[in-house]
């Protein structure tokens, strides 16, 4: 075989070489297909489902695509629960968010403000009512506000509140909602902030000691600004997370019938949920649907591109 | 003028004066005696708050209504009483609760392997294989991580009603191959434990993206597994939008559905309440029959909290904080 003809079967076999790298780079890529396709399946095919069905006509459960125009977004928003719905979860979140934000970093900077095993177990302590599920708070929170069984009852006989209709009634539900989430969530976070705020370097605590900061300066001068990071990221979080509430009002609304201080369409998803279920309107349902995911993926993009709380690069 | 915070004389010392100790306290603590003990009573008061009703729930199950009216909050009644509650729970409806816990076991084990298969070779191809597209495919992944699940049970139910899986216990099964959280927690974690040069070498020495996955990818996600796994139970066992909304037949719902059937069909824990006879049989549901479901559905993932805390914290952690 001459030089040339070496060169040239040497050069194919690297080409082919590098031809079946690459086959086996692209085949491998199948280990990623099965989650593609069930983003594609269960996240970004129900969105796109609300978009099309909230344009669509239902005629016994057969839909006719885009054949309703903006009929079904008209009847939504002529109907006033719609608002009311979403007008108790814009409150409850503003009020939710705000006490779960200022309560949690407060109980995680209390907790930080020394590093003993206290602040550990108390931490772990805290931790455990996320364990509850939201059928269960929700259900545990209709005995803790009857005087007669509650644990707390002492402290509301003490101030005069001897039947829970006395204090309980549908304008305090977002004040008890509230609570309830605070009860249920707030360990989870108080985790993540203490997490964040136990990662701040002895060095630069001890530095800011000897420079005379008292402990009160040092939990908020030094180890606040560590955690300002992931901020945004909570309070959007939070905000996206309290205007979902579906699960503890429901279960509260069906427990309670019609002694309840929670009505069936008290959040836009019970709304969403009742005209699938008792009017069997698919098109109204999309539409609030469609509110709801715009909300969510809105936020969920505002944390990604500007709060900077995750790695975005792939390199 | 700087404090002098050299290390004082030991208390037990000769020599030891009270400002030494004080002094000795401050360093070690960073706060005085006054402010530490301060703490302690606001943390152990929150902790009381917080505690208070689990521990309200574990005992109630063991009163009769009357003793739960009488009794102090946290007394035990009998523990016979909770067998008696137990056989109550077994009569309704032909003991459809046995039905909801093996429903939640059932579906929380099936979405749990699902979930681990997809999202551990997903985040291994992330964070490895240079691919066209790879970043999109991030970028989706941390959006949807981030959407609320219950934003989307709604139009899922739509889709699922024209795929003619509504009502069937794949509704939800099938949703948990999507766990943008798990892929994305993966992703960061053999971006953090596989550094380029070892991919590199593997490569030279001729290993395929198959190869990397199978002798090096799997045998390292071990250490994510558990993060996953705990981090991803307690969202599947709770999940209760879902399994109201997608499954309508009472023997395919889980126990957190079938809890709101129950309180939801009679008015066992109306405040004026004293217990709920129900036809046809004549069960009885009280508030004792309620607490009794309340902790047998919290206590599997109550479990996990505290044998796998660190665990579950640094799956909510690591969804949360740049590593």
């Amino acid at each position: 075989m001459s030089a040339v003809n070496r060169l040239a079967a040497n050069d194919s076999y690297r080409l082919t070489a590098r031809k079946k790298r690459r086959t086996i780079g692209d085949w491998s890529l199948l280990l990623i297909v099965p989650y593609l396709i069930a983003v594609f399946i269960f996240h970004l095919g129900p969105a796109l489902v609300a978009v099309i069905f909230s344009f669509s006509k239902f005629t016994f459960g057969r839909p006719e695509l885009f054949a309703a125009g903006l009929d079904n977004f008209v009847k939504v928003f002529s109907d006033p629960v719609f608002f009311r719905s979403y007008g108790n979860v814009i409150q409850f979140s503003i009020l939710a968010t705000a006490v779960g934000f200022v309560g949690s970093l407060g109980i995680a900077l209390l907790l930080a403000l020394t590093r003993d095993q206290f602040g550990s177990v108390a931490r772990s302590l805290l931790f455990l009512p996320g364990a509850i599920n939201p059928t269960v708070v929700g259900l545990i929170f209709i005995f803790m506000l009857d005087p007669a069984v509650s644990p707390f009852g002492f402290l509301f006989r003490a101030v005069g509140w001897n039947a829970t209709t006395d204090f309980v009634s549908a304008s305090n539900a977002v004040v008890i909602m509230t609570a309830l989430r605070f009860f249920m969530s707030s360990g989870a976070w108080i985790a993540i902030f203490y997490s964040a705020l136990e990662g701040v370097s002895q060095e630069l605590i001890d530095s800011a000691k000897i420079d005379g900061c008292s402990p009160w300066q040092l939990a908020w001068l030094v180890r606040r600004p560590m955690i300002m990071g992931f901020v945004w990221f909570m309070i959007i979080q939070l905000v996206a997370y309290n205007l979902q509430i579906f699960a503890e009002p429901y279960v509260i609304s069906t427990a309670l019938g019609g002694a309840s201080f929670i009505d069936r369409y008290w959040s836009p998803n019970m709304l969403g949920s009742f005209y699938t279920l008792q009017r069997g309107d698919l098109g109204m349902s999309a539409v609030v649907s469609l509110s709801q995911t715009v909300i969510s993926i809105t936020a969920s993009i505002f944390v990604v591109t500007r709060t900077g709380a995750f790695v975005t690069s792939t390199d | 003028m700087a404090k002098d915070f050299s290390y004082p004389n030991r208390p037990t010392e000769p020599g030891h004066t009270s400002n030494q100790w004080f002094q000795r306290w401050l360093f070690r603590t960073g706060i005085g005696p006054g402010t530490y003990l301060v703490r302690i009573i606001i943390i152990c008061l929150l902790i009381f708050t917080f505690l208070t009703p689990m521990l309200w729930l574990v005992t109630a199950m063991t009163k009769t209504n009357s003793q739960l009216i009488n009794l102090p909050p946290f007394a035990v009644g009998s523990l016979d009483w909770i067998g008696h509650a137990w056989n109550n729970l077994l009569l309704y409806l032909n003991g459809v609760i046995v039905r909801w816990i093996l429903n939640s076991v059932q579906y929380t084990t099936l979405g749990l392997i699902l979930s681990l298969l997809t999202a551990i070779p997903a985040g291994f191809v992330l964070a490895v294989i240079k691919f066209r597209g790879r970043r999109a495919v991030l970028w989706i992944t941390l959006i949807m991580m981030l959407v609320p699940g219950d934003a989307l049970v709604l139009p899922l139910y739509m889709e699922m009603f024209y795929l003619r899986i509504i009502n069937t216990p794949w509704a939800l099964v099938l949703p948990a191959a999507s766990f943008p959280m798990g892929v994305y927690l993966t992703f960061q974690y053999f971006k953090a434990s596989l550094p380029p040069d070892i991919i590199a070498a593997a490569r030279v020495d001729g290993c395929s993206n198959f190869q990397l996955f199978r002798y090096i990818g799997l045998p390292l996600s071990k250490n994510i597994v558990g993060v996953l796994a705990f981090t991803n139970f307690a969202a599947l066992w709770s999940n209760f939008f879902a399994a109201t909304l997608l499954v309508d037949s009472t023997q395919l719902k889980t126990l957190p559905a079938g809890i709101s059937i129950i309180v939801g069909s009679c008015g066992a824990v109306l405040p004026a309440a004293t217990r709920c006879v129900m036809p046809p049989d004549g069960t009885t549901i009280a508030r004792a029959e309620v607490a009794l479901l309340g902790v047998i559905s919290t206590l599997p993932v109550l479990i996990i909290y505290i044998l796998a805390q660190r665990l579950v914290i640094r799956g909510a952690t690591a969804g949360a904080i740049k590593e």
